[in-house]
């Protein structure tokens, strides 16, 4: 029971990242992205080549912020003006593109077969593995949760609200709009990329098919939740989305009349309904 | 004679993806959003034509049930569901599409499992028609798409329906001063896209197979057609169809098969880039 | 005396209709100037053209000696040309004070890489920039409403931020799109006094106007416009008797 409450903690900090990234994105700047999932899975992957290659976690972390990061920008430039149609379709599609990539380019990292033996930090500290592992995650999150803080306060942060409400508005004041777009989608993708990292360096084995669409509708589903553009609020309400989607993994042991297959595909179903559900209610008539 | 291959294949492609590309422009036209749902009426609509046909039907009779079932599911959710936010914007009809997504494709799943299925149709020998090699299955697709591409070209050009739709994707507000009640007009867009959708699944299985994922496989070309085609245009969605297919199968001459989806989305973002209006809709073509 | 703005034969059309056609005025520096004519006459198009929100199809924006015409809008702000928008657009669920703070440029903190950097150089630059924004507020008369959400201002109210969000910028020049239009008397009356305040410290005004009290008390000159072109330019006075201007408004009441 403990390390089921742990593994759901792990995959909450884990998602907690991507929310993040999401709510910089979307809650604060007002730029929906479908496809969170894939800088997600280019944070894993490039973490688990560049941990694989012998580079010392710290610096692969950094690496997968790096390139998801670098990601996030390159589909920010070639949306034009980073229109909500336009991104919605662009991004949900290039988070496709990016799993196909994955599974048919065998030489880049495996192909379907995925990349095993993704090692875990060394700690020095005497904890067992699972403890420990939840403790750097939980680390982590915090200083990101901290920068992120510290963004909506700044001045960056102001114009990126700023940008929701009226870009035309920070247009008429002489502020290129675009680039602060661009540089909120390249930090959302960078953190991505990040709980990416922790994602391939905690399950020590990924492979394409781990990055479907659910991991994109899980974090809109938080960031829904979430009131829109508060870290804290995004965080809280992640941890509430692993701990009733995670927490039924708990039930395959009690549950017996349905199999794997029908547990995963009711899991699904029931996050599909989850997010019309939050849909209906955030937006119904009357509310803003 | 390689060459002639390569275009029955792109034709029957394109056969097969303007039906939901046509779908997705349709919805886009009158209800401005880009609705993620529609590769998963065509996966619905296989399904649904799989299980008609295990009550010993003909495949075209199942087809036309199973389409008109799927027509009615979309339909259906869209007058409960999509209404309740149906002056929001454009991003909760987004959202709800993707969760409708979600819960068709796993629904599915549920039900049918992952397994691939394959449809009860007896393989025939090719006709070769002046050097150019097709299977009757292959000419039945493209006959029926051409029929129902034409009806739905004349319906949309033709009727008071076409009117109200073309009418209302133009100007909503104007619209409704002139007697058009939009509400009708969106739940029979929803009906035609629902069942178009299934059509170009059921065609899709019979060619290839079915699985959960059949219409997923394919969202990346259906929007880069849609796109091309200039969101909105039912001609150039048809049009756009014809080269994005053709586009795909002569890129095998250079890139490998796996290339393929890559390709679409590359089209898809330098439409975005170029002429975010569709090329073939800013050359004239019109709905 | 020196023209702060030139406008040279320039024309847009949107998809036939020519909205703004082959319009020529210039704009003394340091001058009030009135922009009148009947509704649809190319007003706030021509705004958004000098504004660089719309790109013209042929002719010249000269500011300050240099042409413009083909620069982006937030790089026309920055030359010290700054706009209001008819409809007031303030940023909703930001507070007043906020609307302000967004404007300068230049802003340590304005910049991602201040994530990184100790706060106290950002702070010391906020706290400047929220002494010369309460400054601002007090010249507009919004002082009281500092820390309220701006989707709870009156439409008046809204007017004034929107005046307050140029002068923050200590542009040379504004471009006020119907700064009265929907504001009740008395808040006209403060307006008025508010853009000779800001007149006074030197700043341009090009006004559209449709309240012609406001334009005879404030313009010391009025040019006209219709069917996007210029018809007539004169003082107050000169406007008021002009036979081709009086047909214009008449046409576009009967219209």
């Amino acid at each position: 029971m403990i390390e089921y409450i742990i593994a759901i903690s792990i995959f909450a900090g884990i998602y907690g990242f991507v929310a993040l990234g999401l709510n910089i994105q979307w809650g604060l700047t007002g730029l929906i992205n479908l496809g969170q999932v894939a800088f997600f899975a280019v944070g894993a992957y490039a973490f688990a080549l560049a941990a694989k290659a012998g580079v010392p976690f710290i610096l692969a972390l950094a690496i997968s912020a790096c390139v998801s990061g670098l990601f996030g920008a390159a589909v920010a430039m070639f949306t034009p003006r980073l229109r909500e149609d336009y991104l919605a379709i662009v991004t949900l599609g290039f988070s496709e593109f990016v799993r196909l990539i994955l599974l048919n380019e065998k030489w880049l990292a495996g192909g379907p077969d995925g990349v095993a033996g993704i090692p875990r930090p060394n700690l020095p500290i005497g904890l067992p593995s699972e403890l420990a592992f939840l403790t750097i995650t939980a680390f982590a999150l915090a200083i990101a949760f901290a920068l992120t803080r510290r963004i909506e306060k700044l001045p960056f942060g102001r114009t990126l609200r700023a940008i929701r409400e009226d870009e035309t508005v920070v247009t008429s004041v002489g502020k290129i709009s675009l680039s602060y777009k661009a540089q909120a989608f390249m930090l959302g993708a960078a953190l991505a990329g990040i709980g990416g990292a922790f994602f391939a360096s905690y399950l020590s084995y990924i492979s394409p098919d781990m990055f479907g669409p659910n991991v994109s509708i899980y974090v809109l589903a938080a960031v829904l939740i979430g009131t829109q553009g508060s870290s804290a609020a995004t965080l809280i309400s992640t941890a509430l989305v692993a701990m009733l989607l995670e927490g039924t993994r708990l039930l395959k042991d009690y549950i017996t009349f349905v199999d794997g297959v029908e547990l995963a595909a009711l899991r699904l179903v029931a996050l599909g309904v989850a997010l019309i559900a939050i849909v209906i209610v955030r937006y119904r008539p009357g509310r803003i | 004679m390689e060459l002639s291959i390569y275009l029955v294949s792109a034709l029957v492609s394109a056969a097969i993806w303007s039906l939901p590309a046509i779908s997705i422009s349709l919805i886009y036209g009158v209800l401005r959003y880009p609705s993620f749902a529609i590769p998963e009426f065509m996966t619905l609509g296989a399904y649904l034509t799989l299980v008609l046909c295990g009550f010993s039907m003909p495949i075209w009779l199942a087809g036309i049930l199973a389409a008109v079932c799927t027509g009615l599911v979309a339909l259906a959710v869209d007058q409960t569901i999509f209404r309740s936010v149906r002056r929001a914007g454009m991003l909760p009809p987004v959202l709800l599409s993707l969760g409708l997504m979600l819960v068709i494709q796993n629904v599915v799943r549920f039900i049918w499992g992952n397994g691939n299925l394959q449809f009860p149709v007896a393989p025939m020998r090719p006709f070769n028609i002046a050097g150019i090699i097709i299977t009757p299955v292959q000419l039945g697709i493209l006959a029926v798409v051409l029929a129902v591409l034409a009806a739905v070209f004349l319906a949309l050009r033709y009727t008071s329906f076409g009117r109200a739709v073309r009418a209302t994707s133009t100007n909503p507000d104007l619209a409704i001063v002139t007697g058009v009640q939009p509400e009708r007009v969106y739940g029979a867009v929803l009906f035609l896209a629902g069942a178009l959708s299934a059509g170009g699944g059921i065609i899709l299985a019979i060619e290839t197979s079915l699985n959960p994922l059949l219409g997923w496989r394919v969202l990346i070309p259906l929007f880069a057609v849609a796109i091309l085609g200039g969101l909105g245009s039912v001609v150039g969605a048809a049009l756009a169809a014809l080269l994005v297919g053709l586009a795909s199968e002569l890129s095998l001459f250079i890139l490998p098969s796996s290339y393929k989806t890559a390709l679409a989305f590359l089209v898809l973002t330098l439409v975005l880039l170029v002429r975010p209006s569709g090329l073939i809709k800013a050359a004239g073509a019109r709905t | 005396m020196s023209q702060i703005l030139e406008i040279k034969a320039l024309s847009r059309s949107f998809g036939g209709l020519k909205a703004v056609s082959g319009c020529d005025f210039s704009v003394r520096e340091g001058s009030i100037t009135g922009l009148v004519g009947p509704n649809g006459a190319g007003k706030s198009t021509l705004f958004n053209l000098v504004s660089g929100f719309v790109k013209a199809d042929s002719g010249q924006v000269v500011f300050r000696g240099d042409r413009i015409e083909s620069l982006a809008g937030h790089d026309v702000a920055r030359l010290g040309l700054r706009r209001t928008f008819q409809i007031p657009r303030e940023l909703k669920n930001m507070t007043v004070i906020e609307n302000l703070l967004l404007v300068p440029a230049g802003q340590t903190g304005d910049r991602l890489v201040s994530v990184i950097f100790p706060g106290w150089k950002v702070k010391a630059e906020e706290r400047k920039l929220v002494e010369t924004a309460r400054e601002v507020l007090a010249t507009v008369g919004l002082s009281e409403k500092a820390g309220h959400l701006a989707v709870r201002l009156s439409g008046g109210q809204k007017k004034l931020l929107e005046l307050a969000r140029c002068l923050m910028a200590k542009p040379k020049m504004l471009l006020l799109d119907e700064p009265t239009a929907g504001v009740n008397p008395t808040l006209i009356r403060h307006l008025m006094s508010v853009l000779r305040k800001v007149h006074e410290s030197g700043v341009t005004l090009l006004i559209i106007e449709h309240n012609m009290t406001v334009i005879m008390e404030l313009c010391e000159r009025v040019i006209v416009m219709d069917r996007g072109r210029v018809i007539a330019a004169g003082t107050p006075s000169e406007i008021q008797s002009n036979e081709e201007v009086l047909d214009a408004y008449l046409g576009g009441i009967s219209a």
